[in-house]
């Protein structure tokens, strides 16, 4: 299935207000409290960000979802999508 | 650690989990975390046993070893996607990827005697707008007028009928532009004039627009709610816009609306949903949605520490 027409909706498409910066270089995980650490590009631990960099709309703080950047969020339905064919 | 851990599916980074797996951990109750989509196969490894007596097996984290009959609750944010398996991917891939969302997210979505914080599956029921305006209707909200339709000509009548109304998607749209900035559909009022033959393209969700006075974020955790009123510094009506204009203040929640919300849960399964209301210049609560895997943590600090709380409560209770 190609579409080469976009959808009336799609000119509704709007840029984010106040894109948030994403300070951090790298995620690891804690393996203590199995939570998020954030580290800096030496490696150094950084301080969690802010929880006003969480929104409702996308994906807390991971690489600019927020409000900034191009990769998509982490769908709230994730893994409950079926796959194309059932058998 | 002989007490049985929570199960934690979700990506790293997902600041809104830490604050719940933060909680927990100062309890004292194990947890781990696990990102499916990421973890297999590199860094974790699985296997599951059925045998007549049910379940069992094991999940190995790069940190830590869970038997699959022995978790307590299982807290479902936001994991990694599998791959797709669709053109453009390879066979290997396709085979991978199809495999791995049937055997993890299976065993994952299937853990005996388990407290799901939600299900996914009844994540994913809930997720569909028409699903969740009937229900709220039939739980006794007051639900704005809606119109998903391929049609152009019907949706300038409604707009016309029905309107001031608006244009919503009705997945949330993450799209970035030609410099990779994102872009998402914002909830703004839409003229008749402004429709036109590309509505047939694809089904486009229109709803009359409610006179609000302000907007309301419900967070439901089990019997627990906790109602946030948004004042929006601005004319534009999608609270989601612009956070750094918005002021937070918890509000009670009316019996009435106290009773449909339990009952909207009910109805799709759900332990915990992230309600949108308008509020009227009457006081009425209009239902706009439920995100059934809604952000939580963007509110007022109380209320935030408030929900992490409820929703450790709950994890740690496990099934009663």
């Amino acid at each position: 299935m190609t579409h080469t027409k976009a959808p009336w909706g799609m000119s509704r498409l709007a840029p984010y207000r106040n894109p948030v910066d994403v300070p951090y270089a790298l995620l690891t995980l804690d393996a203590e409290s199995q939570t998020t650490t954030y580290r800096d590009e030496n490696g150094q631990p950084l301080a969690s960000p802010t929880l006003g960099d969480i929104t409702a709309t996308s994906q807390s703080t991971q690489t600019g979802a927020d409000g900034g950047g191009g990769k998509p969020p982490a769908p709230a339905d994730s893994d409950s999508i079926p796959d194309e064919q059932s058998d | 650690m002989h007490e049985p851990p929570i199960l934690a599916v979700t990506f790293l980074g997902d600041t809104t989990a830490d604050l719940v797996l933060a909680e927990l951990h100062g309890r004292g109750v194990p947890v781990v975390r696990l990102d499916p989509g990421v973890d297999f196969p590199a860094d974790a490894r699985m296997s599951a046993h059925l045998t007549t007596r049910g379940l069992s097996g094991t999940i190995h984290t790069p940190t830590r070893k869970i038997g699959l009959d022995a978790v307590r609750s299982v807290y479902w944010r936001r994991p990694t996607p599998y791959g797709g398996t669709g053109p453009g991917v390879t066979m290997e891939e396709q085979f991978t990827n199809s495999q791995s969302r049937a055997g993890y997210a299976g065993v994952l979505a299937n853990l005996p005697g388990a407290l799901y914080v939600n299900h996914p599956w009844r994540n994913r029921d809930a997720g569909y707008k028409n699903a969740q305006l009937a229900a709220a209707s039939c739980v006794g909200m007051y639900v704005p007028e809606s119109l998903i339709t391929t049609d152009p000509d019907d949706a300038r009548r409604f707009i016309t009928d029905r309107g001031p109304a608006v244009y919503k998607p009705l997945r949330l749209v993450h799209l970035p532009d030609d410099e990779g900035k994102g872009r998402t559909v914002w909830v703004r009022v839409v003229d008749a004039a402004e429709v036109d033959e590309r509505v047939s393209l694809c089904p486009h969700f229109f709803q009359s627009c409610v006179d609000k006075v302000a907007d309301i974020r419900l967070a439901a955790v089990g019997e627990e709610l906790f109602a946030t009123r948004i004042d929006i510094d601005g004319d534009h009506l999608d609270w989601r816009e612009d956070y750094k204009r918005l002021s937070y203040n918890p509000v009670p929640v009316p019996a009435t609306v106290r009773t449909a919300v339990r009952a909207f849960l009910d109805a799709f399964g759900l332990t915990f949903g992230a309600f949108d209301f308008a509020l009227d210049a009457d006081g009425r609560w209009w239902f706009l949605e439920c995100n059934p895997n809604g952000q939580w943590a963007f509110v007022d600090d109380p209320t935030r520490q408030a929900i992490t709380e409820a929703l450790a409560d709950t994890l740690q209770k496990g099934r009663t």
